[in-house]
Parts: structure tokens; sequence; C-alpha cells
């Protein structure tokens, strides 16, 4: 049999290896079938992009009825004016020395709480952790009652004891002190997960070979842990620069530009100057996207921080009498971060009146009055805003859990076309500072003939698009982690797909989209730039509603207290993920 | 019921998968396709079962053309009826042994209180009806992979397809489960089809074995016929056999001449025209300590090569040692034998070498192409 079959063979060898030529019907309908998902995903992102791109370059801003198309470079001499020129130089300055300090104070508490017996170890870690709960601008709003140059009560008490005025927020290092202790738990959650999972042999290594304690430390730990360094300080960087409230609430007070509030000021001065803001906005996001490239140039050179795996227990430090000291400088963060903060809006909250001389004058009778509170909670004001901000916020997480999941599934498990771009798409909003989305999505929404401006509904949509990269993140990474064989073998046991992902991969993934719509709830109830731009007088928000009462001033007191009320659902909020993560980790093996 | 595969091609972009493949599976027989990781195994199987989009050809299951390139037909997946094990067991976590194994059931409308008997009956095959109402993720491998076989049999398929399904477990539970799942298999008469890169297990379980190689079938035949006489040296070496050397152009098969070593075999099978390689199993090779009155023994093999040689490495296996035995003629053997009665084969040992000519195959290196169809019609 084989000479007859080597005989055939020869002429045959040489069998094309180009594929003949296909049937194009075969499996169309799994390429295209994503076609709806793709135009909804573009059209939530790059519509608001693309209107602030185009107002960068034409006559007018985008109205409805009227889209122009008159283009025109002479929008980008804004660019050469004082002003924007300052509000460069102060945006850079601020994210710069936040950013450093930010990474002093995270990588500091992420190394003794990893590395070190530091007394009350856990507690520390907490201390670590918390700030990121309090909203930045929460934040910003409490040391702009503590730290204010006239009325705020550091400078009260400082006058009482009679060292003068000793503080003042209102200037570049307010807000560069608020930003950095705000922003501290990125820095220490990256670099606390590098250190805590470094392979102790690398520093025993250099033990062995006749270096000291803290020699190793220097030219060993910190340089394995130098990618998370690096990877948080160049996110938080980003989250800084294009921070809008903060800057806000303490340095537009002080005559301090940035660029989002210079981005918010042109906006909002009569006449608007749009034009103008969207070329400042392109500026931002280039800058934006510059960055987060390198980030990921850093961030992909992490490997070999983890070249240690599971079950390694990293070394501890005995830090001998500096472990009572140690502790105190987390508490000393603990009190300036959360503590303060907290007491003073409780105070302003509880006084009746909004102006105070001394400290003395608290023990004047009537002079406290804890009515505050249930005015808040029987305020129209307060129901309505806590309603539309549940109502937001629940249906914007929904929304944007069903999204991610529909998108995680056909980038994952498909075979469409469509899976590279909507990956890409979804990850815009990232790329993007919320300040110049907002703007996007209000000229969108007020153009497109669907009646959704001034109701809840550009919220939701609004929401659903900024949150797109974190919802995308969280699903994808659960998709992936499941072994899709799990779905197909219910297939072909005779279900048919739709039945198979309901009966299989969403009770699987229960744990994942459980979570991520929390993360998404929790990230609508503190957004605030967004909705800044689409909010109208009947759709406002929680956020809002602080933010309103603290800058028309007269309300101090009420908006204190509706601050501390929505500081403690944002505890709760925070707080169920991990009840609900641990509930079913113990469940299922 | 039979399957018939014709002329299958998958391709990604430019990377052709599967090429021209033709393969019949006669209804109630067991073929196993055999072949390195990458060599389309897998995607073959999984085009049967509809997981993966062919871009040509035909497949068939009993008289039902479910895929069919020229008229771009194509029968969904859960119409296929197709019962398929993967390596990764995907028994469902989330679900009870007995809610898994009855879930085919109700995908065919069969009654509620039904569905428990005839889940159960087909636990008991694989004799699992004790943990029915445990939670699968409760479950060893081994009682992993007889549930997902349950499950796939439940659903009384046209045909069942195993995805390396032994791969994951340890060799001991290995050996039992390839014992039950050749005797469930011929049992129910289950017309299957089983993808595996270990020969042992397709020697086991196979009525017959299907080569398969850089995405097309370069062998088919029996179990016997694959083992006895493979058709060209990399199936050869691909089936255990270790001693594989490239014939020099000029050889006759009384007079083997090995590339790049002096050392001259004897063969009875003729040189093919093509590049080609002797191929010896080491068990074929006869390894006895050098003394002298071997000599008058081994000139009764008249046949047979007789070489010398010195002992590099020897391990004993128990019943038989395991040497590399380094040759004058400059080539080394790997060699399986019975230890010695008279001696030991430690290193450095002097031995005499025997190799019946009817052991040395001479092959061409690779299988020419368009065997298959041969195959099958042989």
């Amino acid at each position: 049999m084989s000479a007859s079959l080597l005989e055939k063979a020869a002429p045959e060898a040489p069998l094309s290896l180009v594929p003949r030529k296909r049937n194009k019907k075969i499996g169309r309908r799994g390429k295209f079938g994503s076609l709806p998902l793709l135009l909804v995903v573009a059209f939530l992102v790059l519509v608001p992009a693309g209107f602030v791109l185009l107002a960068a370059f034409s006559e007018s801003v985008p109205r409805p009825g009227s889209i122009s198309f008159d283009l025109t470079l002479k929008n980008v001499d804004v660019l050469l004016e004082a002003g924007v020129l300052g509000a460069t130089a102060n945006s850079l300055l601020i994210a710069v020395s936040a950013t450093a300090i930010a990474l002093c104070i995270g990588g500091l508490l992420a190394f003794i709480t990893a590395r070190t017996n530091v007394r009350g170890k856990s507690f520390v870690f907490l201390i670590g952790l918390m700030p990121m709960f309090l909203p930045s601008y929460v934040g910003a709003l409490a040391w702009s009652i503590l730290g204010s140059p006239g009325a705020g009560l550091l400078n009260v008490a400082g006058r009482d004891l009679g060292m003068g005025s000793p503080v003042n927020m209102y200037s570049t290092g307010g807000v560069v002190t608020v930003f950095a202790m705000y922003y501290a738990p990125y820095a220490f959650l990256l670099i606390h997960a590098s250190m805590s999972l470094m392979n102790p042999d690398l520093e025993d290594a250099s033990n062995v070979h006749g270096a000291s304690t803290w020699r190793t430390i220097r030219s060993v730990t910190t340089p394995l842990a130098l990618p998370a360094i690096l990877g948080s300080g160049l996110l938080m960087f980003i989250l800084i620069l294009e921070n809008f409230p903060v800057a806000q609430v303490l340095a537009t007070p002080g005559q301090i530009d940035t660029l989002p509030t210079f981005i918010y000021r042109l906006m909002n001065t009569s006449p608007s100057r749009g034009n103008e803001a969207s070329v400042i906005a392109i500026v931002l996001v280039a800058a934006v996207i510059a960055i987060t490239i390198v980030q990921r140039k850093v961030l992909a050179k992490r490997s070999y921080t983890t070249v240690s795996g599971k079950g390694v227990k990293a070394r501890t430090l005995d830090l001998g009498k500096l472990r009572t000291p140690a502790l105190l400088l987390a508490l000393l963060y603990f009190v300036l971060a959360i503590v303060l903060p907290l007491l003073a809006l409780f105070l302003s909250a509880i006084r009746s009146s909004p102006y105070m001389q001394s400290f003395a004058s608290l023990t004047e009778p009537g002079a406290l009055d804890i009515t505050s509170f249930t005015e808040v909670f029987s305020s129209e004001t307060f129901h309505t805003a806590a309603t539309n901000s549940v109502l937001v916020s629940v249906m914007a997480a929904a929304g944007g859990t069903v999204l991610a999941f529909l998108v995680g599934y056909t980038v994952y498990r498909t075979s469409s076309y469509a899976r590279g771009l909507l990956e890409a798409l979804s990850m815009v909003p990232l790329a993007i500072p919320a300040i110049v989305l907002g703007i996007g999505l209000l000229w969108t929404w007020l153009v497109v003939p669907v009646p959704v401006y001034g109701t809840l509904w550009v919220l939701i949509i609004g929401f659903v698009a900024v949150q797109m990269p974190q919802g995308f993140r969280g699903i994808a990474a659960a998709i992936q982690s499941t072994d899709r064989d799990l779905e197909d073998s219910a297939v072909l046991l005779g279900a048919r797909r739709f039945r198979a992902i309901s009966f299989v991969t969403i009770p699987l993934l229960r744990v994942a989209v459980s979570s991520t719509f929390l993360m998404l709830l929790m990230l609508s109830m503190r957004e605030l730039t967004v909705p800044l731009f689409l909010y109208t007088t009947d759709t406002r928000i929680l956020s809002i509603a602080i933010y309103d009462q603290f800058e028309n001033g007269g309300a101090l007191r009420e908006a204190s207290a509706l601050a501390l009320i929505y500081c403690a659902i944002m505890f709760i909020l925070s707080y169920l993920p991990r009840r609900i993560g641990a509930k079913s980790g113990s469940g299922h093996a | 019921m039979e399957v018939a595969v014709h002329d299958l091609e998958l391709a990604y972009g430019d990377f052709v998968a599967i090429k021209s493949l033709d393969l019949i599976i006669p209804d109630g027989e067991s073929v196993v396709l055999l072949g390195q990781s990458g060599c389309g195994k897998t995607s073959t199987m999984r085009c049967i079962a509809g997981l993966e989009m062919p871009t040509g050809g035909t497949i068939s299951i009993g008289d039902k053309t479910v895929f069919d390139g020229n008229s771009g037909k194509v029968v969904p997946v859960y119409k296929r009826n197709v019962g398929m094990v993967f390596q990764s067991y995907a028994v469902w976590p989330h679900k009870t042994v007995l809610e898994n194994v009855a879930f085919p059931l109700k995908m065919k409308g069969v009654a509620k209180s039904k569905r428990r008997a005839e889940a159960l009956a087909v636990l008991e095959l694989v004799g699992l009806a004790h943990l029915a109402d445990r939670g699968a993720s409760m479950l060893s491998g081994g009682q992993m992979q007889r549930v997902a076989l349950a499950r796939s049999m439940a659903m009384a398929p046209s045909v069942l397809l195993l995805d390396e399904p032994l791969s994951n477990l340890d060799a001991r539970l290995r050996d039992d489960l390839r014992v039950e799942l050749r005797r469930i298999q011929t049992e129910r008469g289950l017309t299957s089809l089983y993808v595996t890169h270990d020969q042992h297990e397709a020697l086991a379980l196979a009525d017959r074995i299907a080569i398969m190689q850089e995405g097309r079938i370069s062998q088919l035949g029996t179990p016997e016929q694959i083992y006895g006489s493979p058709v060209s040296a990399s199936i050869a070496s691909f089936l255990g056999v270790t001693n594989v050397f490239s014939v020099a152009a000029d050889s006759t098969s009384r007079s083997l001449q090995l590339t790049g070593s002096q050392v001259v075999l004897r063969s009875t099978s003729a040189v093919p025209t093509v590049a080609s390689s002797a191929c010896i199993r080491p068990e074929d090779i006869v390894v006895t300590l050098d003394q002298p009155r071997d000599a008058a023994l081994s000139a009764s093999h008249s046949d047979a090569s007789l070489l010398d040689g010195v002992v590099e490495i020897a391990v004993f296996q128990g019943a038989t040692i395991r040497c590399k035995v380094k040759l004058d003629g400059g080539m080394q053997l790997d060699a399986v034998c019975a230890p010695p009665t008279d001696g030991m084969l430690a290193p450095g040992a002097r031995v005499k070498v025997t190799i019946a000519a009817d052991a040395v195959k001479v092959l061409p290196d690779e299988a020419p192409v368009a065997d298959s169809r041969e195959a099958v019609a042989a």
C-alpha cells in the first residue's frame, strides 16, 4: 500500500496553505449580532466627545436644531491668555506636589502595615483605606469650614489661644493638602498589595550578602515596589489633575484657577464661552491620554513584583521603640483626614448661628441646636434630592451592570467583529476628565431630539456613560476567569444560548455582578462633576444639593447635616459589598 | 449514529487549523483522534459539536447534515444532540449532582417525576447514585469526571465526544477510569470520538485510531495496525519508538547506512525513495553483557544486526531495565530489556546489542498527504 501512496503523494504535497474561499453566509449572525450594542456604546461616549471636539474648532457651540460646522481656529487663541497659562501652571504644581505627598503618606502607611510590627496593625490598615470612602469634595467642604481664613474653626481656635489665624485653606497649600489626604488611599492600596506579596527570599538574599536592614529596604524592597509606586503615582496625578470639586471649593475662593475650574468658569460666564472651554478641555484630554500611555507602560513592567505567587508571607520588620510613634503618625493622618472634618461638619450642623467669634460662644445658651438634623430629614430639598439620588444611582448602576455584562460577554465569549472596538470604547471615558464629559453630555442631550434633558433620565444616561470603564473591568475579569466550557456544555445538552447564560453563567457570576452593581451605585452616589452640568431644579441629587447649599452660603447648617447623612450612606454602601463578598465566599467553595 | 466529516476546513484568518479532513465514525464505534497538542484534534471535535464554525466542508450526524459549507446550512449546537465531556469537566458547581445530570432531560421536556428516576439510573451506571444530592463543587476530580459523563449520557447523544477527559486525573485513577470508560462505551454501544495525546489511552479505548498531524489525519486504523505498522517515522516516534535514525540516501535494506555514524543495520523493509528513517522500538533491542560464549549464541541470528557498545546509563524499572547504550559506531540507542541473569548492566559495561532485521522498520519521515481517504476506504 505504501508504494502507491507515495507516488501519489509527491504532486499533492504542496497542498495550498491558503484557506479556500469561504461561504460568507456561515456564522454571519454571530459576527454581526452585536452591532446594536456597538451603536449604543459608541453613542454614549463618542458623540459627547465628538461634540466637544467640534465645538473647539467651530464658531458656536452645538444647540438644538443648529449644529455649527463653520470651522475656525480662532478659539485656539484662548490658550495664550494669561489666565490659561496661570491655570495650567497651578494645575501642574498642585497635581505634582499633591501626588508626591500622597505617595509619601500612602507609601509609609503601606510599608508599616505590610512589613512592620506596628502597634494596632489592622487599625492602621483601616486608617489607610478609610479616606477613600469619604468623597473628596465633602472633605474639601469640611476643610473649608475648618480652615477658611476668616471664620475657619481652626483660625477661631487660634485666635482664642492668641496665635492669630494660623491656617489658610484657600491657598495652593490648602488645595494640595486636601488632595494629598484624600488620594493617599490609592497609593496605599497598590503599594500595600505589592509589599505584602513580596518574596522574602529576595530580601533575605540581600542580608545574607551583607546588607543591613535599612540598606536592604533602600536597595531591594523599594525598587521592587517601584512599579506600584510609579503606577499609583500616575493614577493619582491624573485624578488630581482632572478633579474639579475640590479645586472649586478651596482654590476658587482664594482666586486660584486650575484647568477644570477655568473650564467651568468659561462655561458659566455670560455669554458662555463654550468653544474656548472646549479647546482647553481638549488640551486636558490630551494630557490625560499621554499620562495614561505612560502609566500603561509602567504597569506593563510590573510583573517582576509578583514573582512570589501565593502563600508567601512577607518578612516583618521589628520597629522596636518606634512601634508606638508609627501608630501615632497614622493616627495624626486619621485625625486630619477623617475625625476633624467630621467633627467640623457636626459642629456646624448643630450650631444655631453660622457665625462664631470664639469657641467660648458655644457655651452660651441656645448656641447649640441639634434640630438641624430633623429639619433636614423633614425638608423638601432633602426628600427630593435623596429620592432622586437613590432613583438615579440604582437605575444607573443597574443599567451600567447590564451594559457591562453585555459588552464583557460579547468581547470575551463571542466571535463578533465588534469585540476589539467595544472593549476600546468602554475604556474611553477613563481618558476624558469628568468635567469634559459633562459638557459633552450636556450638548449631546440638548441636541438629540429625545425629551430626556431636564429629566432624571439624562443623569442616568450620563452616569452609565461615565462609569463604563469601571463596570466593564469588574465584569470582564469575572467572565474571563469563568471557564466557558461550563456554558457551552449546557448548550450541547440541548439548551438555547440564552437559556444557558441564565442557567449557568449568570448564577456563577452572581458575586461579580452584585459587587459591580454596588460599586457603580457608590460611584453614582458620589459623582458631582457630571451632574453639575446636567441637573435642573427638579432633578437635584444629594451631591448637588450639598454643593449648592455650601456654594450659596446661606444654609451652612443644613448643608453640614446633609453632608453627614450623605457620608453615613456612603459608609454603609461601601460596607455592603464586603459583607456580600464574605457571605458568598463561605457559601461556595 | 454514524458521523461523517467530509473535506472539513477550519481557518482563522490565514492560519489553517484543519486542512481538508475526512473522517467517518461508524455507528457504535469508538474512534480516537490521537495527536500532539496544536495538531487540530480538539478543533475537529469542536466543529462536530458546533462550538467552532468551520470555514468549509460538510458534517453529518446520522442522516442529518449539521453543517454544509457550500449551502451555508448550520444546525445550531443545541439541536445537534451531541454529548461532550470537557477536559475541565464543566460540571456546574452551583448545582447538585442530580441537577447536573437531569438538565438534558429537562431540556428534552421529560416530565419532572420521570427525570429523577432516569437521572439516577444513569448515575448508577457510573457508580455515583449515592452522591446524587451532593453539591457538585464538593466532588473530587474523578467524581466530577463521572458526573460529566453521566450528564452527557443522560441525553442519549447521537455521538459522544470526549476531550482528553482523563488528563487532569492522577495516574492511578486514570488507569481505572480508562477501563471503566471502555466498559460503558462497549456496553452501551456508544458512537464516540475521543481526543487525546496519550498513546496508551488511545490504544486502550479505540476501535480505530486516527493519527492527526498538522491539521490532517495521517493514518487511520485499528490500534493493532497503528501500533504494528505506523506509516511514518514521525508517527512511530509519537507512538513511543524512541530510536529513530535518518537513513543515508544510497542505503539498501541489507545495509542501512545511518547518517552521522558508521553503524550499519539490517532490515526487512524496503527503503522508500523519499527521506526516511530507521525506527526501532526500545523493547526490540536485546542487550547482553559482552562475554566470549555469547559469540556462538549470536551467530545463530544470521539475519540480525550485531553491534558492540558501552552502557552509559541504566535505570532499573522492576521487570525491565531501561538503558542507553553508546555504540562503537558513534550513536546512542535506547533499549528496554530483561535484567541479565549473569551480571549487571552497570554504566561502563561492554555490551553486545542484537537487533532482529524485522524489528528495524524503514519509514518515510512524514506520512504522505491524502492518506486518510485511502485508509477509510480500506
